[in-house]
């Protein structure tokens, strides 16, 4: 359309996350500003942008805004980190359901009620002292939504996407988890159908904890193999 | 084609920390995925392979939502369902659309569809190529349209893992050739086979491939 590419492309190249910081455009203190300013320029310019988009659609009565309010309380509220985090514990109390789950995630989780959008076709993988999973999608940003939620910014970005099969023990350093010479790493580029979900170590300290004391131990990025459980 | 969006193996980039906030973040951004399900993918048909067809540049420049707001708008445009008149000045003057018995879809209706069991394997009695077990290499293909096998693993040999069942192929068929529903597996790369002398000898990338994506290797 007629603002774009251009003023929209320039501006956006001045404002992404990665370049700014990278640093490829914060030299100093000044230029951080600016591109500070960018940014903000670039965010206020979507903003404008959707707002004037749903105005004409909704004016027009060709998209009912309870629905897209709908849309977001629903990946807000209903689904999220928090129904994954009680498979994961229940997987750390009762062998035989983490047998299950490792064999066949999608049964378990149709039994659960956890199906819906991009989540369905689950597998589970679980680290443990030798193997640390690690979850992408190189292609586009393909995540557990039933289970997780949408994916929090880094999931997304360009870099995360980039680096995380070509060098994962960097990211995870990066991340703040520094892995053993002697751990195994598998990477799980999710660019088809399937969608995978990390069962992490349970944490040190936690025995005679119930499930829902274990389940709110379980952090999303956990799930997705970014960080591991410190113990409470 | 190996676009921009084939993102894997790519240096240069670097890393956000990790955010812990809402998701969405921004209120524009919410309003953007609201109207995803709203009116552009279950009207407008806009999903993931719009998005792999915005310009380089321009991609790699926007965040993850303005992906999603440019190519809804870009479907609004071009099916005239809004004009550039119009979103220069939403509070104008509008034009009825031409279709007055019209109801958007509800909340109810998409609720019901974001909720839904909706496995993509199909119940199909399609013979597998290959089992758990079997090497492989994948072809050196360079499709025209749309591919799901990443170009870091193309012409490289890894081992077939699991057999994850019939699925429809995502790809653009060969020019005059139909879709062929076919087994799906996840296949074994070792991180050496893929990156040389930096892959670490302990680890591997599972990536999950069609039976057109591979062939037998020994």
């Amino acid at each position: 359309m007629e603002r774009e590419p251009k003023n929209v492309s320039r501006r956006d190249f001045l404002s992404t996350g990665s370049l700014a910081a990278s640093g490829a455009i914060a030299g100093g203190s000044g230029r951080e500003a600016r591109a500070q300013d960018a940014e903000d320029g670039a965010q206020s310019d979507y903003a404008l942008r959707t707002r004037a988009l749903v105005a004409v659609l909704t004016r027009k009565n060709l998209v009912d805004p309870a629905t897209m309010d709908a849309v977001v309380d629903f990946y807000e509220n209903r689904v999220g980190p928090h129904v994954g985090a009680r498979l994961v514990a229940r997987s750390w109390l009762d062998a035989d359901f983490r047998r299950r789950l490792l064999d066949d995630a999608r049964e378990v989780a149709r039994a659960e009620g956890v199906t819906g959008f991009q989540g369905t076709d689950l597998v589970a993988v679980a680290n443990t002292p030798e193997v640390h999973n690690l979850v992408v999608c190189t292609l586009c940003s393909c995540y557990p939504w039933p289970l997780l939620g949408l994916p929090p910014a880094w999931y997304k970005d360009t870099a995360y996407r980039a680096r995380a099969v070509r060098d994962p023990r960097g990211v995870l350093r990066e991340f703040g988890l520094e892995l053993d010479d002697g751990v195994e790493v598998r990477v799980w580029d999710s660019t088809a159908e399937i969608r995978y979900l990390v069962i992490p170590e349970r944490p040190p300290g936690t025995d005679g904890l119930s499930e829902d004391a274990l389940a709110a131990l379980v952090t999303r990025d956990s799930m997705v193999g970014a960080e591991g459980l410190a113990a409470p | 084609m190996q676009g921009i969006h084939d993102l894997g193996g790519m240096e240069g980039f670097t890393l956000p920390e990790r955010d812990t906030g809402r998701v969405p973040a921004e209120e524009w951004e919410r309003q953007v995925w609201g109207l995803l399900f709203a009116l552009g993918n279950p009207v407008l048909g806009v999903n993931a392979r719009d998005t792999e067809r915005i310009p380089p540049a321009l991609y790699l420049a926007m965040p993850y939502y303005a992906r999603w707001l440019h190519v809804q708008e870009r479907a609004a445009l071009e099916r005239g369902l809004v004009t550039e008149a119009e979103l220069r000045d939403p509070d104008g003057l509008v034009e009825p659309v031409d279709d007055a018995g019209y109801t958007p879809p509800s909340p109810a209706e998409i609720l019901g569809l974001l909720a839904a069991d909706r496995s993509a394997e199909l119940d199909l009695d399609v013979p597998a190529r290959f089992a758990a077990g079997d090497a492989v290499a994948t072809r050196n293909d360079f499709p025209f349209g749309v591919t799901r096998m990443p170009g870091y693993v193309r012409g490289r040999r890894g081992v077939v893992r699991r057999d994850h069942g019939v699925h429809a192929f995502q790809d653009t068929p060969p020019p005059g050739a139909e879709p062929r529903p076919q087994h799906l597996y996840s296949v074994r790369f070792a991180a050496s086979e893929l990156w040389g002398a930096r892959g670490h000898p302990r680890d591997s990338v599972h990536v999950d491939l069609w039976d057109d994506h591979l062939e037998p290797a020994g």
